[in-house]
């Protein structure tokens, strides 16, 4: 009976790898996203310039609205990363540190990735020899994966990280199009309309594949 | 839904196949095949893919040339390494100062030293 269920979760987790593989196969053919939601055909694509200009506006307005936002006290509500980080290390957690730390780990990865890389290149070297290298780096990178979420964790909160959530919002909003009478149609015609929204699906579906589509955090990099 | 990690990873594997792969090395021949179906507004995870394919393509070739073994595309900590120590091999390379060699005499006149008395 176990054995079933195991065999079961196999096929159920090849199966999802061989879609997902297909949805990534078709995420590159393509700059346009078509998606289902109850019957209905959808599709994200890439903003116009027009639109891209009016979500740099936008998020020029919302950045200045939360830079400004008071509480009942007369305090400044929400807090830059520069802000948090001075917070954190009254709080006794030093962010440079963990950057430092990063770095560190950094440098001894391309240490490790250096002496592998020639290792690959004798035709003497042994399996042994190059998963030993190979294990170490990896305990390099969940290391490195581990402070990037803790930061990212410390950082959810912050004006930066709200603004870039607003823009995939934003985006979902200005991009999403329905296919009507063989004709793509945009959704939503005002911002209110995306937000008094009720059809879940359909907003976190759409927001999903803006983040996918427009990936803002990637071209920061 | 799958996370963007897990999106690049898959397109990294999907760069690496035979059918993309083949695809790409006839694309370099300038027969005009078609990878995307949009020419212009590319994505990023369309040129991440562009740049996987380049990628692949060197370590291919590199296999092909006997300078690295097969074994480098058993996974991606092995491909990485490689190709930052094949990165790192270059400049190191042009770091080092080319030696000089000493100029050869192209003149048919030939200078006698003068006999010390």
């Amino acid at each position: 009976m176990e054995e079933q269920v195991r065999t079961k979760e196999q096929v159920q987790s090849q199966v999802d790898n061989l879609l997902n593989i297909d949805f990534v196969e078709n995420l590159i053919k393509d700059n346009k996203i078509e998606f289902e939601v109850e019957s209905q055909k959808y599709r994200m694509r890439l903003l116009t310039y027009k639109e891209r200009q009016s979500l740099y506006k936008k998020r020029a307005d919302k950045y200045l609205e939360l830079l400004n936002t008071k509480n009942s006290e007369g305090e400044y509500l929400y807090k830059l990363e520069i802000d948090l980080k001075n917070l954190y290390k009254e709080r006794g957690i030093d962010i440079d540190e963990m950057n430092n730390k990063f770095q560190i780990l950094e440098s001894q990865k391309k240490v490790l990735q250096e002496k592998l890389g020639q290792s690959l290149t004798k035709e003497a070297s042994s399996n042994v020899e190059l998963e030993s290298y190979k294990k170490e780096i990896e305990s390099l990178i969940n290391m490195q994966k581990e402070i990037s979420i803790k930061k990212s964790t410390l950082f959810e909160f912050s004006i930066e990280n709200q603004i870039l959530i607003f823009m995939y919002i934003f985006t979902a909003f200005l991009a999403t199009e329905k296919l009507v009478n063989e004709k793509w149609v945009k959704v939503w015609n005002a911002f209110e309309d995306f937000e008094n929204d009720t059809n879940n699906q359909l907003i976190n579906t759409s927001v999903y594949y803006a983040t996918i589509l427009s990936n803002y955090e990637l071209m920061k990099q | 839904m799958i996370g963007i990690d897990e999106i690049l990873s898959k397109i990294r594997k999907t760069s690496k196949t035979t059918y993309y792969q083949t695809i790409y090395g006839l694309d370099n021949k300038h027969l005009n095949i078609k990878i995307f179906n949009n020419d212009m507004n590319l994505t990023l995870f369309q040129i991440n893919f562009l740049n996987c394919l380049a990628m692949y393509s060197a370590i291919y070739m590199d296999i092909y040339m006997h300078e690295v073994s097969d074994k480098v595309l058993d996974n991606e900590i092995y491909e990485d390494a490689y190709l930052y120590y094949k990165s790192k091999r270059k400049k190191d390379e042009k770091k080092i100062p080319q030696q000089k060699e000493a100029p050869k005499i192209t003149s048919q006149w030939v200078f006698k030293q003068p006999k010390r008395g």
